[in-house]
Parts: structure tokens; sequence; C-alpha cells
């Protein structure tokens, strides 16, 4: 993965899918590239992902190679569980100062064998599952992380020190601290990716307080193989659900919660998850929707197999969610169609199909304007959909606008290529490393 | 180097405090838990709905703890009832 230089090419900021397919079409053009991620591991969202729509291709198999890719590329060096401080114009290029937070593990050292988390006594519920598994006070941070290296949650440490004395390469070191770090690069890729809006946001859906409500991303994990439970099971008892619902813009077109766009991938989703749940045997599934958009190359035949599968599609508004005494979640709809009739159905888990929203606010950190809805502004999108208001500055993915995985890694080729234009136009100051 | 060597625990818990009342309790919690679903399972095989009337915890807790204990070997499905998998200890727990 390269050791830390002071210069570099190009600085990408995120390590999901977009920043790596930009690091990798920089890497290959010959610039070096610093790629940061926040987390402990690249990979961002795609590599928890179950499948991907609409040709149900499994998403870790997909992004693991790219992972892999980008760590073994000779022009990219990859700084992780690392938090961008500033960056700042500088001459041509841009002056950076990070801060790489200590992991507690010596990454160089670490063969990832995972004897430390199996020794530790603390469980912790685990944010790669949406907390609906478990991991360890120090924990590999999944089976497909990369770099596969151990960090160290100081919080829920109980400084046993069992970890250390099971460790077969000594590469415990608890007296690490946190290291800022500065350099300069010639141009900044911005691919900070999304997340989804808060489960809470919306306290007619039970604001966060219904077992059996689950965020998309949360089913995307009880649905994997590796997932948290290994079958689709809802979380307040381990019940096999009969009777499923998706709650469709529960986050998107939504003024009330000042999110008037469509985040653009919630129908297919949606779609994939009840198409592939169906598929393991007696389920009834109900997606309550405004309209389905499907728009994209080869999503209207999955909206028509999804419907041929015995998927009910009910054109309904969502008013409220509540819970009876077993925690069943009872859904009142509105029909939008047969006059505006109003029920109650019971089902045994809900999934709120959950808007996208910006996963980082610069906040000063960062010479690159916002717009109104809270994603990067792209002053000239037509003609240059990468470009953001500040000379040397790029946007990949996700961090522009709502899209899903091909449109981001299109636009994060666009991005690199943008790049790359404007260091060899002689703006930007490309620095041998 | 030398602080390493000395003691390293050490320098981690001065830094940190020690640990926080909030995670002594939380770890407290956790080993009580564990104590009451593993005495639970000691009568068989059972379903979390099934442990949770067993132990008066509550169901959710439960459920999350047992993934947690089977993620770590602790238990074991063990198959199903109804609509619900069971699940037990395994040999050494």
């Amino acid at each position: 993965m390269g050791e830390l230089k002071n210069r570099y090419d190009v600085l990408v900021i995120g390590g999901g899918i977009a920043g790596m397919q930009a690091s990798l079409d920089l890497g290959e053009q010959g610039y070096k590239v610093l790629l940061v991620e926040k987390d402990p591991s690249i990979g961002g969202i795609m590599v928890g992902l179950n499948k991907v729509f609409p040709t149900l291709d499994c998403s870790s198999c997909i992004c693991t190679p790219r992972m892999a890719e980008t760590a073994h590329h000779r022009n990219i060096t990859i700084q992780s569980y690392t938090e961008i401080e500033k960056v700042e114009k500088k001459g041509r290029g841009f002056s950076v100062k990070l801060l790489e937070k200590p992991r507690y593990v010596v990454l160089e050292d670490c063969i990832g064998c995972s004897l430390c988390e199996y020794e530790c006594p603390v469980d912790v519920p685990h944010e790669y599952d949406y907390d609906l598994g478990a991991r360890r006070a120090i924990y590999i941070p999944h089976a497909n992380a990369i770099p596969q290296v151990a960090v160290l949650d100081v919080e829920h440490c109980t400084f046993c020190g069992k970890c250390v004395k099971v460790c077969p390469t000594d590469c415990i070191d608890y007296t690490q601290e946190a290291r800022h770090l500065d350099l300069e690069v010639g141009a900044v890729v911005v691919a900070s990716g999304t997340t989804i809006t808060p489960m809470g946001a919306k306290k007619e859906y039970g604001g966060d307080k219904l077992a059996n409500v689950m965020n998309p991303l949360a089913m995307e994990r009880v649905q994997s193989s590796n997932g948290p439970y290994g079958h689709i099971l809802r979380p307040s008892d381990g019940k096999v659900p009969k009777s499923i619902a998706y709650v469709q813009c529960a986050g998107s077109r939504d003024k009330t919660l000042g999110i008037s766009y469509c985040s653009r991938v919630c129908c297919m989703y949606a779609l994939k998850q009840a198409i592939l749940t169906k598929a393991y045997g007696d389920v009834d599934i109900t997606i309550y929707h405004m309209d389905i958009r499907a728009f994209g190359k080869g999503f209207e035949q999955f909206y028509r197999r999804a419907m041929n599968d015995g998927i009910n599609i009910v054109k309904a508004k969502v008013a409220k969610i509540t819970e009876d005494e077993e925690k069943n979640p009872i859904v009142r709809i509105e029909m939008i169609d047969d006059d505006g009739r109003v029920e109650e159905v019971k089902h045994d888990l809900v999934i709120l199909s959950q808007g996208l929203v910006p996963k980082w606010h610069p906040d000063g950190q960062l010479p690159a304007e916002e717009d109104t809805d809270g994603f990067f502004r792209i002053p000239d999108s037509k003609i240059h959909p990468t470009v953001s208001t500040t000379d040397g500055i790029f946007i990949a993915g996700v961090a522009a606008g709502p899209k899903d995985i091909p449109d981001a890694i299109i636009e994060a080729g666009s991005a690199a290529m943008e790049a790359a234009i404007y260091l060899e136009s002689g703006k930007g100051a490309p620095v041998a490393v | 180097m030398a602080e390493k060597e000395t003691s390293p625990i050490k320098v981690l818990r001065d830094r940190h405090g020690g640990m926080s009342d909030k995670l002594k309790a939380y770890f407290k919690d956790q080993n009580q838990i564990r104590k009451k679903m593993k005495d639970s399972l000691k009568g068989g095989a059972k379903t979390v709905p099934e442990i949770a009337r067993d132990t008066g915890l509550e169901s959710p807790d439960v459920m999350w703890h047992v993934m947690a204990m089977k993620r770590y070997g602790d238990v074991l499905e063990a198959g199903r009832s109804g609509d619900y998998y069971k699940y037990e200890l395994k040999g050494d727990s």
C-alpha cells in the first residue's frame, strides 16, 4: 500500500467505489495518488451490500477485487483510518493536513489472524452490520477489509491486556497516538460518498424506536451470507418474517425533511431486496410507493420481474407506523388509487427506503462549495459534471448527488480525467514523489 | 519504545482515564446477561422467545446476544421450531 511521502500528484478523498476508481484511473496514467479513507478499511458502502441491481451479481465479489487492485497499485498509497483536517489552495497546488487515528496495532506487522478479536471479552454493536451484529473491542473491520488489520476501539477497552498476550506477531501497540500529517498535492478528487437519512428523522414512522422497522442498508447485511444472522430474521425475536413491507420515499421527495429530491436508487434497491427475499421461500412482500422510478438500463424489466415474482406493488402513501404488543409493525396507509381508502396492515418486518444524503460536509476543511441540497456544487453540470467551484478540485460519485454504482464509477473516471487534464495543463503542480 | 516495553497497558489506561463508569456498567450487564442465557441453554436448545421467557430478559436483547455468541462460537444453530431457529450451547461453552 506504499509508504507515506509528503508530495503527491492527486489526493483522493474517500475509499469507496468512486474513490477507488478515480485512484486507479489516475494511477494507471502514472500519477502518484494518495487515497485517504476515514474508516479502518476501504470499500465504502458497496463492499457491505449483498447484491447489485439489476443483474443480482454479488456486490462484494465486484468490489473486493477493486479494493485489492487499489491496495496493490504501484502508484497508489492508501492512508486509512485518517481524517481530513484541512485542504487549502497553495500556489498551483494544495496543502493538506491529515489526522491519522491510532489503531493501537502496527499496520505493517498485523497478519489479520483475529486471535486478538476472539480473545477480547467485550462485545460491541458492530457498525458494519448497522448494530444488528457484534464485534469485539479489538476487531478486524470485516471479512473483506483492506487493510486486513485489527483496530482497537479504546472506548470499549477494559485494558485487560489479553489481546497482546495472544498476538503471534507482537503487533499490538498500546502507546500509539494520533498523528498529524502535512503534505502537498497538485489536485484533489473528492469521493466522500453518501449516507442515508437518519432512522429517527420521520417521527411518524416510529422515530427509530420500533424494533422491527429497519433501514435498507441493515437489510443488505441481513440478506448477506456473511451478515449478522446468517438468515433473514427480524431483529426483535429472530422470527423468520412471513410478511415484509417496504416504505418508499421514506426520506426523499419529502419537504418536511428538507429533502425534496429523488434519491434515484431506492425503488431499485427495494425491488432487488424484495426479489431476493422472495427467492428464500414463503413470504409476502409489499412495496408501498408513490410511483416506481425504473429509469436505467434493464430497470423496467427488473420491475416487471418483481411483479411476476409476486411482489405486491401498492400505490399508497404510508402515514404512520406503530407496533402491536408482539412488536409487529402496523402500517397505516392511504391508497393513492382506490379512492384514497385508508387501511392498517400488520407486517412482521418493515424496511424504510430512506434517501441518500451527503456523508461529508467539509465545513471549511475544503475550499469547494456545497449546493442547496448539501451535495457539492457543480457549476457547469451539463458540460463538466465533475468540476467543483474551485480550480483543481473534482467531485466523483455520490458526493455530487444521488446516483447508482455504475454512474458513480463513470463519474469517477471523468473526475480522474479532469484532474489529469488539469495537471497536464500546468494549472496544477504535478510533483514527482 | 522504552515506555512500550515497561508498561504499555498502563500507558493506555492512564491516557484514557481507565475504564469509564459507563463501560464498567455495560461490561457487568453483558456478563450477567450471558450467564442467564447460558444457564437457560443448559436446559437444551431454545428459540430467542423461549430464552427471553426463561430468563426474563427483553427479546431484542436476547436476539442481539445470541447472535454475538453465535459469531464468536459460544452457541450453535440447532434446527428450527416453527418460524424460529433454535440455538444451543457449544460443547465447551
